[in-house]
């Protein structure tokens, strides 16, 4: 089962032209907070971290940015501190890296409290 | 002065309210931290998987998957923000993703609070109303009411722990009716049974309860006429203030 929800995510990602990204939550040197630590462009020769979070992006109709975090690859540490409340807080402006600039046309996230949506497979937070 | 003595005696008298009360229309199994809570991962059936403690933040929301003794297995539900719980909304989620933790049966009772359908709950119980106030002419009396009670309670959105109450209730009196309240038609003290009928408001904030009623009480026809009772037909008015005296044997 959890081998078709990967498979499903794999042909959506294409189907969207979404790319898997890398997040590590958190803020500062020591990623405590609310806010986002890193964020960067998943390639097949990576080994993804111990903090990080696999996730795509998109953008809505109505041009708005999204991330889509797959369930089954999110620790439960990090679906504690950052998605059982339902609330994605942003503790502060994050300023996006230049590809996802390049890619979406959007330059920064606003300091907030994001809704998170669960969808079958993945959790989802429209900024 | 005297009348100033008269109603802290009653007001305080009047506190042996006791209204027993049935809610309905919470969903048992859906719940919110209020405070943090460490909790351990185990499987659909309680074993332990790790021995990682995690810790659940406030306002995360949970439902009860199963209460085994001491220990309760639960999952994390991520609800709309609206309080509103509309369940044809939830996705359809693949069951074998759920990760499953556990959490002691006093850590649920507090530390947890449940997810309420609305602000609006039913209320039913019985009241007892020991001590009556009555005008025109002022005067109290121990006229003890026993009756039910049924009504609405509507709880705050942001202070859970405070509520209104709107309660009618229905019930049995005794009244004593003596020669000042029947006009001169009796010497003697008559005790007698009356119909009561009353409106009630409760006001909740946390275990502490200010609560008033008003009501009238109809004795019959063939009483009246022999006793000539002189608050027909003229209402009542009961207080009670206190610490959880309405919150005795509440059910949900």
């Amino acid at each position: 089962m959890k081998q078709l929800i990967l498979m499903a995510f794999t042909c959506w990602g294409i189907l969207t032209n979404a790319q898997t990204h890398l997040i590590t939550l958190g803020k500062g040197e020591d990623c405590s907070g609310f806010n986002i630590c890193n964020l960067h462009t998943h390639t097949t020769d990576y080994k993804i971290l111990p903090n990080e979070t696999p996730l795509y992006i998109t953008t809505t109709k109505d041009n708005k940015l999204q991330f889509s975090f797959p369930r089954n690859k999110m620790k439960e540490t990090v679906f504690l501190k950052y998605f059982a409340t339902g609330l994605f807080v942003l503790d502060g402006d994050y300023k996006l890296p230049e590809d996802i600039i390049k890619q979406f046309k959007i330059a920064t996230i606003k300091t907030g409290k994001y809704k998170v949506i669960a969808t079958a497979d993945s959790y989802e937070v429209v900024f | 002065m005297k009348w100033y003595f008269k109603i802290v005696f009653t007001v305080i008298i009047s506190s042996a309210y006791h209204l027993s009360r049935a809610q309905t229309s919470a969903i048992p199994m859906l719940y919110e931290f209020v405070i943090e809570c460490p909790l351990r991962k185990c499987d659909i059936i309680g074993n332990t998987l790790d021995s990682t403690v995690y810790v659940a933040p406030p306002k995360s929301k949970f439902t009860l998957i199963e209460l085994k003794q001491d220990i309760c297995i639960i999952r994390f539900t991520l609800l709309n923000a609206s309080k509103k719980i509309n369940t044809n909304a939830l996705p359809v989620e693949d069951f074998s993703t759920y990760t499953y933790f556990y959490i002691t049966k006093a850590q649920l009772d507090f530390k947890a609070r449940p997810i309420t359908r609305s602000n609006l709950d039913l209320v039913v119980g019985n009241v007892i109303t020991p001590v009556k106030l009555r005008f025109a002419p002022f005067d109290f009396t121990k006229d003890i009411t026993l009756g039910s009670t049924f009504g609405v309670k509507y709880s705050f959105a942001k202070k859970q722990n405070a509520a209104v109450d709107g309660l009618l209730g229905i019930g049995v009196s005794s009244l004593t009716i003596d020669s000042t309240s029947s006009q001169g038609k009796t010497q003697q003290p008559v005790d007698l049974l009356a119909f009561s009928t009353s409106l009630g408001i409760v006001v909740e904030f946390g275990n502490a309860q200010v609560g008033a009623f008003l009501g009238f009480d109809f004795i019959s026809n063939k009483n009246q006429n022999e006793y000539h009772w002189i608050y027909r037909n003229k209402p009542w008015v009961s207080f009670g203030l206190g610490y959880s005296i309405f919150s005795f044997n509440i059910k949900k």
